[in-house]
C-alpha cells in the first residue's frame, strides 16, 4: 500500500519544495523519510536574525552553522547566508558562534548568496568567502582595514553586490575590484558610504558598462548631480536609486542616455527651510525625460512622514509616466488624497500601491483607489512611529476597499496580508493569509518581488 | 489508437496525443514505433491509470512544460501552490489514491501531473505540527526521544513564528 | 480484460527482477538490456521490453530502505543512483576493448569507415539509453551536479566522454590516426580525386560532437574539433596550398594562376559547407588569401601594368577581387592605376598637339576636349566594370584626370589654357548651326563638358571666359536655344552655387527685358508718330554683369539714325529716370538696303561699317581723313574696316586713302554679311580675359582675408594663409606669393594691422 511513509526520496523533495517557514522545520520532525526530503530545501537559506540569537548564550538554541558543522553533508545544500545580527559576550562578538560561522563558510561551496550587515563580522567570514565558484551575490558591511579590504579581490565573478558603510580602505579599492568584475557584475550598491566621492564612483561606473542596477543611497558626496553626471558610462541601466540634496546646481547637458531604465527611487533628504528639494526632483524628471525611459516603478523616501509629496510633483511624474507606470511607493512621507486620485486615473498600467493607508480618511482614500482599473495590490507602508495611536486595519475595512475597488485582491497592512476573492454568491471574500515575519530586512531601495 | 496494459492486466485504449502527456510513452512510441502491440505499465494499476488518463484527457493539447522549466525556477522565492480549479477538483481523491496518483505520474513522466499531486500534498501539510501531520498521513514516528531532540534543537534556527 | 500475448521477440526482457533486488542482480538483468540496445539495436525492441527496462530502473532508484542511520535515506538515495551509474559508466569501458583491437589493424579509408560505422551504431545505441535512464537522469544526475559534484552527467554525456577517453584518444594516441586519415582523404580531394565526402563529414560531426564544457555540457564545445583536427588541417592546408602556388606560377602567367587560385577559394568555401564547422570558416580562408594571394602580392602587382594596357577586363576584375581579400592589397593597383591614367591623358594630348603642328593656339578646343573625355570615359569604365567602381579606385581615377586635364602638352606652363579651350568648345556648342553635335545629343554633349570642368583647378577663368562667350552669342543673337543655354548655366550653378553663375543669369534676364523694352518702345511710337521706317531693336544691358567695354573713341551717329537715337533716349528716360545709357556702338550691328544696284541687296553690317557707308549717300568717294572726320572713328580701326569692305568689294580703292563706292558690286546671295569679325579682335579678346580674371582673382583673395580675418579677430601669418588656400580652392589654385601681396595692400589699406609684439600676426581692424 502506498502511503506517505514510503514515498520515494525524489517525489519528498518535489513535495518539500513547494514548503517554507515554519513548515519545514516541522516536516524534519514526521519521521526519517521526511527529514530526508526536507533537507535541501531546509538549508537551502540559513537566515539569523534577532530572533534566532535568543538563548545562544545560555546554549538553548543552536546557532545553523553549528548544525552544518555537527552534519557537514548539509553543507552542500546551503545556497544563501544571511546574518543580520552576531550575538555578543562583553561587547564583543560571541567567539564560538563566529568559529562556528567560519568553518561552517568554509564547507558550503555551493553557495550562491551571502549576505552579512553585522559590524566587524565581515572582516573575520571574509578568508572562508575566498574562490568559492558559486558565490553570485554578497551585501556586506564593510568597514574594513586595508588588508582586510584586500581580500575583498577573492570574491570574483559576482552578479550582484551591495557594499554598506564602507571604510575609505574600501572605497579605496573598489576601482580596482570592480575592474575584475566588469565580467559579470550586473548590480552594484552603495549604502551609506562617507568617503564615496565623485572620481572613485566614476572609475567604478567606467569598468561596469553592462551595469543594469545601480543604487547610490545616503553617500553624501556623490548626490543626484554626481549620479547624472557619471551614469553615461553605464547606459543599459533599468533600476537606479540614489539621494538627491539640495544641491541646486544645474545637470549637465546632454542628459545622459537611460532609455532602459524601468525602476527608479529617490531618497531625498531636506534640511533647509524652504527647501528647494520639490524643484530639484522635478528637474531631475525633466532631465531624465529625454531618452523617454519606460518607467515602471517609482519610490520615494522622504525624511518625515509630516512632509507631503508635492502635488505638482505627482502631476508631472504622472504626466510623463503615467502609461508606463505599474507601481508606486511612497515611504515616510505623506500624500494628498488628489494626488492619490490623479495617479489612480491617469495610471492606466497601475498594479500596486505603497503608501500609507490614511485611517482617518478611508472613504475617499478608497473612491480614489477605485479609480483605478488595473490596481490589485495595496501595501501599507511599514509606520511603527505611531505605534499604538494609530488605528489599525481591519478586515471590515479590508472587504470595503476591495469591493469598491473594481481590482483591488491584497493588501497588506501590519504583517497582515489579505486577500480576497470574488464569489458569485457572497460577493467579496477576504481571508487572512499567515501572518507574516518582519520583512526580510534588505534596503529599501532594492529591488524586490 | 494506442493499447495500454496495467498492472493488473487491464487493457485501455487511448488516443495517441492523449497518452503523450506521458514522456515515457511519447518517447517509447518514438524509439520502438506505433504497432498494435501493447505497452505494459507494470507499475500502474488500473484504478490509477482510470485517473491519470482522465487528466491526460482534460488537459490534451496542452504545451508540455520544457526539460528547462525546473532549472529556471528560483529555489529561494517561495513556489506558488496554487491549484486550477479542475484540477483541484480532480486531486480531491482519498489520500492512497493521491500518493497512488503521484507516483504514476513520477513513474509516466507527467510532469503537470506530479506538479499538482505535490502542490496538494504540501497544502496538506502547511501550518500544521509534526504530530499533526503524522497523524493526517498515518506515519510511524521512527525517531527515538534522543534524536527528535537533537533534531529540534538543531533545526530550531528555521523556525519562524 | 484478456490480456494480450503476442509473440515476442526473443529478447523481451519480460523477466524483470523484483522491486527489492540487489545491485547485482538488478545490472545482470540491465546489462542484457543495455547489451542489446548498443549491440543489436537493429534487431528491434518490443514494448514490453522497453517497459520493463525503464521500469527496472526505476524501480531500483526509487527503493528506498536500505539501512537504518538517520540521514541514510538521503545517502542510500544518493547510493543506488551512483551504483548504477558507476555500472553504466563501467560497462562502456568494456565496450571498447574489442573495438579497439579491430581499429588497431585498419588505416586510412577503411580505419574511417570503421569509426563512422561504430560511431553510427553507438550514438543511436546510446540515445535510446539515455531515454531508457532517464529517471536516472532527471533525478540522480540533476542532484549531483546540483551539488557540484564534477564529473556526472547525463547517460548521452556520458556516453560520449566514454567513447572520447576510452575508444577515441586510443586511437589518436597512434600518430592522430582518425585525423591523419581524414586530412589524407581531404588532400586527395584537393589532388582531384573523388572521395566519400559523407563520410569525412561524419566523422568531423563527430570531432564536434565529443567536445565537452564541463560547466555546461549541453553547450557546443569545440575544443576536441580544434585540438584533435582543425589545427592540423589548417597548417596541412597552408602547406598545401604554398607549394601548389609557387609550382604554378613558376610554370604559369599570372593571369591562369589568379584563375586556380580563385577556384581554389571557391572550393575551399565549399568545403566548409560540406563537411567542416562553420566556426573553421574564418581562419581556413585567411589562412589561404595569405597563402594563395599575399604571398604572391608583389607579382600581381607588377602584372598589373600589362593587364590594363592590353584590357584584358575579365583579368582585372578577377586580379580586383582577389586583391581586395587582403588587407592593402589594393593600393599599389590603385597607385599603379593612377599613373597609368594619367600618362594615358598626357599621351593623348601630346599626340594632338604633335598632329596640330606648332601653333598651340590654334588647337581645336573640340579635338582637345573629345581627348580628353576619352580617356576619362575608357578609364572610368575599367573602374567601373574592373574593379566594381569601388571607391579609391574612383579616387585615383580623379586624381589622374585633375593631373592631365590641367596640365598636358597644350597647356604647357599656363594655368589657363585649359578652361579657354574647354570654355571655347562649350561656345561652339552652344551656337546655332553647331555641326559637332546633334539636336538631341546636346544636353549630352554639355554634361561632357561637366565632367571636364569639374576636374578644372581656375575655375574662374573658365567662367570669364565663358561669360565673355555668351555675350557675344547673346548679343550677336546667335545662342542655338535658349533651352541649351539655361540648362548650362544650371549645371554651373549645382557645380559651383549660386554666386558663380549670377552674372549669367543676369545676363539672361537683361535679354529678356531688352525684348520687352523693344517691344514696347514700337508701341509707344507706333501710337505716337508713324513714321519710323527704320526697324530698330535695343538691347540694354546692365554694365556690371556684362563684360563689354564701350568703343575707345566717339562715335558720329549718322544721319539716318538720329532721330530713332533721340526718340529712344527719351522714352528710355522716362521709364527709368536717372540711368545713363552708354551706347556700344562697337557691338551694334545693321543692315542696310542698297538702292544704288540693279539687284537690291540687304547689307548686314557693323554700325563702324554703316557709319562709313552712310558716308557714300552723300558722296561716291571718300578719302581715309574725310571719313575719320566724318565718322570720328579712329584711323587704325577704321583703316581694318575698310579693308574688310574693301575685300568685300563694296568700295573699292584704287588709291592709297582713297575709297569709292563699288558700283558693280555683285554677289549670288541676296543677304550679304559684311559683318566680320577682325583678327585682332578675337585676340586681344584672350588677353583681355586673362588680365580680367586676374584682376578678379586680386579682389576675391583680399575678400577672403578680409572676412575671415574678421571672424576670427586675429590669425598668425601661416595659419591665415592655409585658411584663404582652403577656401578659395574650389575656384582656383591661389598662388602663396599674390595671398601674401594681397595681404600687404590690405596692410596698406589698413584693413588690419601687424600685432605689437609678435612678428607674424595680424589683427582685424573693424
Amino acid at each position: 500500500m502506498v502511503s506517505a511513509d514510503n514515498l520515494n526520496l525524489d517525489v519528498l523533495e518535489l513535495i518539500c519544495s513547494y514548503l517554507s517557514g515554519n513548515d519545514l522545520p516541522s516536516v524534519a520532525l514526521v519521521s526519517k523519510s521526511f527529514l530526508a526530503g526536507v533537507i535541501p530545501r531546509l538549508y537551502h537559506t540559513i537566515s539569523y536574525r534577532i530572533r534566532q540569537q535568543k538563548g545562544y548564550e545560555t546554549g538553548e538554541t543552536m546557532s545553523p552553522f553549528a548544525s552544518v558543522i555537527t552534519h557537514p553533508h548539509l553543507a552542500v545544500h546551503v545556497r544563501n547566508i544571511e546574518i543580520r545580527v552576531v550575538p555578543i559576550v562583553k561587547s564583543c562578538l560571541h567567539p564560538v558562534f563566529v568559529r562556528e560561522c567560519r568553518e561552517a563558510l568554509k564547507i558550503c561551496k555551493n553557495l550562491q548568496v551571502f549576505k552579512c550587515t553585522v559590524a566587524n563580522a565581515v572582516a573575520i567570514l571574509l578568508p572562508s568567502l575566498a574562490h568559492k565558484t558559486r558565490l553570485q551575490e554578497a551585501t556586506l558591511y564593510a568597514n574594513l582595514t586595508t588588508d582586510q579590504a584586500a581580500m575583498l579581490h577573492k570574491l570574483e565573478k559576482l552578479e550582484s553586490l551591495t557594499i554598506e558603510f564602507a571604510s575609505w580602505n574600501v572605497v579605496d579599492i573598489m576601482p580596482a575590484w570592480t575592474g575584475s568584475l566588469t565580467k559579470t557584475l550586473t548590480s552594484l550598491a552603495l549604502y551609506m558610504i562617507n568617503e564615496l566621492h565623485e572620481d572613485i564612483l566614476k572609475s567604478i561606473l567606467t569598468n561596469l558598462p553592462n551595469l543594469r542596477g545601480l543604487h547610490v543611497v545616503g553617500c553624501p558626496k556623490a548626490d543626484h548631480t554626481v549620479i547624472f553626471r557619471q551614469i553615461v558610462h553605464t547606459p543599459l541601466v533599468e533600476t537606479l536609486s540614489l539621494t538627491t540634496s539640495e544641491n541646486t546646481a544645474p545637470l549637465t547637458f546632454p542628459s545622459p542616455p537611460m532609455r532602459h531604465l524601468k525602476h527608479l527611487a529617490f531618497d531625498t533628504r531636506y534640511s533647509m527651510q524652504p527647501s528647494p528639494s520639490p524643484a530639484i526632483l522635478g528637474s531631475i524628471l525633466a532631465h531624465i525625460r529625454l531618452s523617454a525611459p519606460p518607467l515602471q516603478s517609482f519610490t520615494i523616501k522622504l525624511p518625515e512622514r509630516k512632509v507631503v509629496v508635492g502635488d505638482p510633483f505627482i502631476s508631472q511624474l504622472v504626466e510623463h509616466y503615467g502609461s508606463t507606470l505599474r507601481r508606486l511607493s511612497f515611504l515616510d512621507c505623506g500624500v494628498s488624497q488628489e494626488s492619490i486620485a490623479e495617479i489612480c486615473k491617469n495610471c492606466v498600467n497601475l498594479q500596486r500601491l505603497d503608501v500609507s493607508i490614511p485611517m482617518k480618511e478611508l472613504l475617499p482614500f478608497t473612491r480614489n483607489l477605485s479609480l483605478s482599473k488595473t490596481l490589485h495590490t495595496i501595501v501599507d507602508v511599514d509606520n511603527h512611529v505611531d505605534h499604538g495611536m494609530r488605528p489599525t486595519l481591519k478586515q471590515e475595512n479590508v472587504r470595503y476597499m476591495m469591493s469598491v475597488g473594481s481590482n483591488l485582491r491584497k493588501v497588506v497592512s501590519n504583517h497582515r496580508i489579505w486577500t480576497g476573492r470574488l464569489d458569485p454568491v457572497q460577493g467579496v471574500v477576504v481571508t487572512l493569509e499567515k501572518r507574516r515575519s518582519h520583512s526580510y530586512g534588505s534596503l529599501w531601495f532594492m529591488p524586490r518581488d | 489508437m494506442v493499447l495500454l496494459v496495467t498492472s493488473d492486466n487491464e487493457q485501455f485504449n487511448a488516443d495517441k496525443d492523449v497518452v503523450e502527456r506521458s514522456v515515457l510513452i511519447k518517447n517509447m512510441l518514438e524509439d520502438v514505433g506505433e504497432s498494435d502491440q501493447p505497452i505494459p505499465l507494470p507499475n500502474v494499476s488500473s484504478s490509477v491509470l482510470k485517473k491519470v488518463l482522465e487528466y491526460c484527457e482534460h488537459h490534451r493539447g496542452e504545451p508540455l512544460p520544457s526539460a528547462d522549466a525546473d532549472q529556471s525556477q528560483d529555489e529561494t522565492r517561495k513556489r506558488t501552490t496554487d491549484i486550477s480549479e479542475w484540477d483541484q477538483k480532480f486531486i480531491t481523491v482519498d489520500q492512497e489514491m493521491l500518493f497512488e496518483i503521484i507516483l504514476a505520474a513520477n513513474y509516466l513522466d507527467i510532469k503537470s501531473l506530479l506538479d499538482v499531486g505535490c502542490k496538494t500534498v504540501a497544502n496538506m501539510i502547511k501550518g500544521k505540527t509534526p504530530e499533526e501531520i503524522r497523524k493526517l498521513f498515518n506515519i510511524v514516528n521512527d525517531f527515538t526521544p534522543e534524536e527528535e531532540a537533537q533534531i529540534k534543537k538543531e533545526n530550531e534556527w528555521a523556525e519562524d513564528r | 480484460m484478456a490480456s494480450s500475448s503476442t509473440a515476442a521477440p526473443s529478447n523481451d526482457f519480460s523477466k524483470m527482477p523484483a522491486k527489492t533486488a540487489d545491485l547485482e542482480e538488478t545490472w545482470t538483468y540491465l546489462n542484457a538490456g543495455v547489451d542489446h540496445i548498443m549491440n543489436n539495436l537493429e534487431k528491434g525492441l518490443s514494448f514490453t521490453g522497453y517497459t520493463s527496462l525503464y521500469t527496472t530502473v526505476y524501480n531500483y532508484c526509487t527503493s528506498t530502505k536500505m539501512h537504518g542511520r538517520m540521514d541514510n535515506n538521503r545517502s542510500g538515495a544518493n547510493l543506488v543512483g551512483s551504483d548504477l551509474y558507476n555500472k553504466l559508466s563501467e560497462y562502456f569501458v568494456q565496450h571498447f576493448k574489442p573495438m579497439i583491437q579491430k581499429a588497431e589493424a585498419l588505416t586510412d579509408v577503411d580505419l574511417l569507415r570503421y569509426y563512422a560505422s561504430e560511431w553510427d551504431r553507438y550514438t543511436t545505441g546510446a540515445n535510446y539509453l539515455n531515454r531508457l535512464f532517464t529517471y536516472l537522469n532527471r533525478y540522480w544526475v540533476k542532484r549531483e551536479r546540483d551539488e557540484g559534484k564534477k564529473g556526472v552527467f547525463q547517460v548521452y554525456t556520458l556516453a560520449l566522454s566514454q567513447w572520447k577517453e576510452h575508444f577515441f584518444m586510443h586511437i589518436q594516441k597512434d600518430n592522430s590516426k582518425i585525423a591523419a586519415a581524414t586530412l589524407r582523404l581531404i588532400t586527395q580531394q584537393r589532388n582531384g580525386e573523388t572521395i566519400d565526402q559523407g563520410l569525412v563529414k561524419k566523422v568531423v560531426d563527430s570531432f564536434v560532437s565529443l567536445g565537452l564544457d564541463i560547466a555546461d555540457p549541453n553547450k557546443e564545445c569545440l575544443d576536441v574539433y580544434k585540438d584533435q583536427f582543425e589545427t592540423s588541417f589548417i597548417q596541412a592546408t597552408e602547406q598545401y596550398y604554398k607549394k601548389e602556388s609557387e609550382t604554378f606560377l613558376a610554370e604559369n602567367s599570372v593571369p591562369d594562376y589568379l584563375k586556380k587560385a580563385e577556384e581554389r577559394l571557391r572550393e575551399e568555401e565549399n568545403r566548409v559547407e560540406r563537411y567542416l564547422h562553420t566556426k573553421t570558416r574564418k581562419e581556413l580562408i585567411s589562412k589561404c588569401e595569405n597563402v594563395l594571394i599575399r604571398e604572391h602580392g608583389e607579382l600581381m602587382w607588377e602584372s598589373f601594368q600589362k593587364l590594363l594596357d592590353f584590357d584584358q577586363d575579365e583579368d582585372l576584375q578577377r586580379m580586383y577581387s582577389l586583391l581586395s581579400r587582403i588587407p592593402e592589397g589594393l593600393e599599389p593597383l590603385r597607385k599603379r592605376f593612377e599613373a597609368h591614367v594619367k600618362q594615358a591623358g598626357l599621351a593623348a594630348i601630346s599626340k594632338l598637339v604633335g598632329e596640330a603642328g606648332a601653333a598651340t593656339d590654334s588647337l581645336d578646343p573640340k579635338a582637345y576636349v573629345d581627348a580628353l573625355l576619352e580617356v576619362h570615359q575608357k578609364n572610368s569604365e575599367i573602374v567601373n566594370r574592373s574593379f566594381k567602381g569601388e571607391a579609391g579606385f574612383a579616387a585615383s581615377l580623379d586624381k589622374a584626370c585633375r593631373e592631365f586635364v590641367n596640365r598636358n602638352a597644350a597647356t604647357g606652363t599656363s594655368s589657363t589654357k585649359s578652361p579657354e579651350l574647354i570654355a571655347k568648345h562649350a561656345d561652339m556648342l552652344l551656337r546655332k548651326n553647331n555641326k559637332m553635335a546633334e539636336e538631341n545629343d546636346l544636353e549630352g554633349a554639355l554634361n561632357r563638358v561637366m565632367i571636364l570642368f569639374k576636374y578644372l583647378e581656375d575655375k574662374d577663368v573658365f567662367q570669364t571666359f565663358y561669360t565673355t562667350k555668351l555675350s557675344k552669342r547673346l548679343i550677336h543673337g546667335v545662342s542655338a536655344s535658349d533651352e541649351a543655354e539655361a540648362s548650362m548655366i544650371s549645371k554651373l550653378k549645382e557645380a559651383c552655387g549660386f554666386e558663380y553663375t549670377n552674372k549669367l543669369q543676369r545676363m539672361f534676364t537683361d535679354m529678356s527685358l531688352s525684348k520687352d523694352l523693344t517691344d514696347s518702345f514700337k508701341d509707344r511710337m507706333a501710337q505716337n508718330h508713324d513714321d519710323m521706317d527704320i526697324t530698330f531693336s535695343i538691347m540694354v544691358l546692365g554694365t556690371n554683369f556684362w563684360p563689354l567695354n564701350p568703343p575707345p573713341h566717339d562715335f558720329v551717329i549718322p544721319v539716318e539714325i538720329i532721330s530713332t537715337y533721340d526718340r529712344f533716349q527719351k522714352y528710355y528716360q522716362t521709364k527709368h529716370s536717372g540711368r545713363k545709357l552708354t551706347w556700344l556702338w562697337n557691338y551694334s550691328k545693321n543692315e542696310l538696303r542698297t538702292n544704288y544696284l540693279n539687284q537690291k541687296y540687304i547689307l548686314m553690317t557693323s554700325s563702324y561699317q554703316m557709319a562709313v557707308l552712310l558716308q557714300y549717300n552723300q558722296n561716291d568717294t571718300m578719302s581715309l581723313d574725310e571719313l575719320v572726320s566724318a565718322t570720328s572713328i579712329t584711323k587704325d580701326i577704321l583703316t581694318q574696316v575698310l579693308a574688310v569692305l574693301v575685300k568685300a568689294k563694296i568700295l573699292i580703292n584704287e588709291e592709297t586713302d582713297q575709297y569709292d563706292l563699288n558700283p558693280s558690286f555683285k554677289s549670288k546671295k541676296i543677304r550679304v554679311n559684311l559683318n566680320l569679325p577682325i583678327k585682332a579682335e578675337v585676340k586681344a579678346e584672350s588677353a583681355d580675359v586673362l588680365k580680367a580674371v586676374d584682376e578678379d582673382r586680386k579682389y576675391v583673395i583680399q575678400a577672403t582675408i578680409v572676412r575671415i580675418m574678421k571672424a576670427r579677430k586675429t590669425m598668425k601669418n601661416q595659419a591665415l594663409i592655409q585658411e584663404v588656400i582652403s577656401q578659395i580652392s574650389q575656384r582656383f589654385a591661389p598662388k602663396i606669393p599674390d595671398i601674401k601681396k594681397a595681404i600687404e595692400t590690405l596692410l596698406e589699406k589698413e584693413y588690419m594691422e601687424r600685432v605689437e609684439g609678435s612678428k607674424d600676426t595680424f589683427a582685424y581692424i573693424a
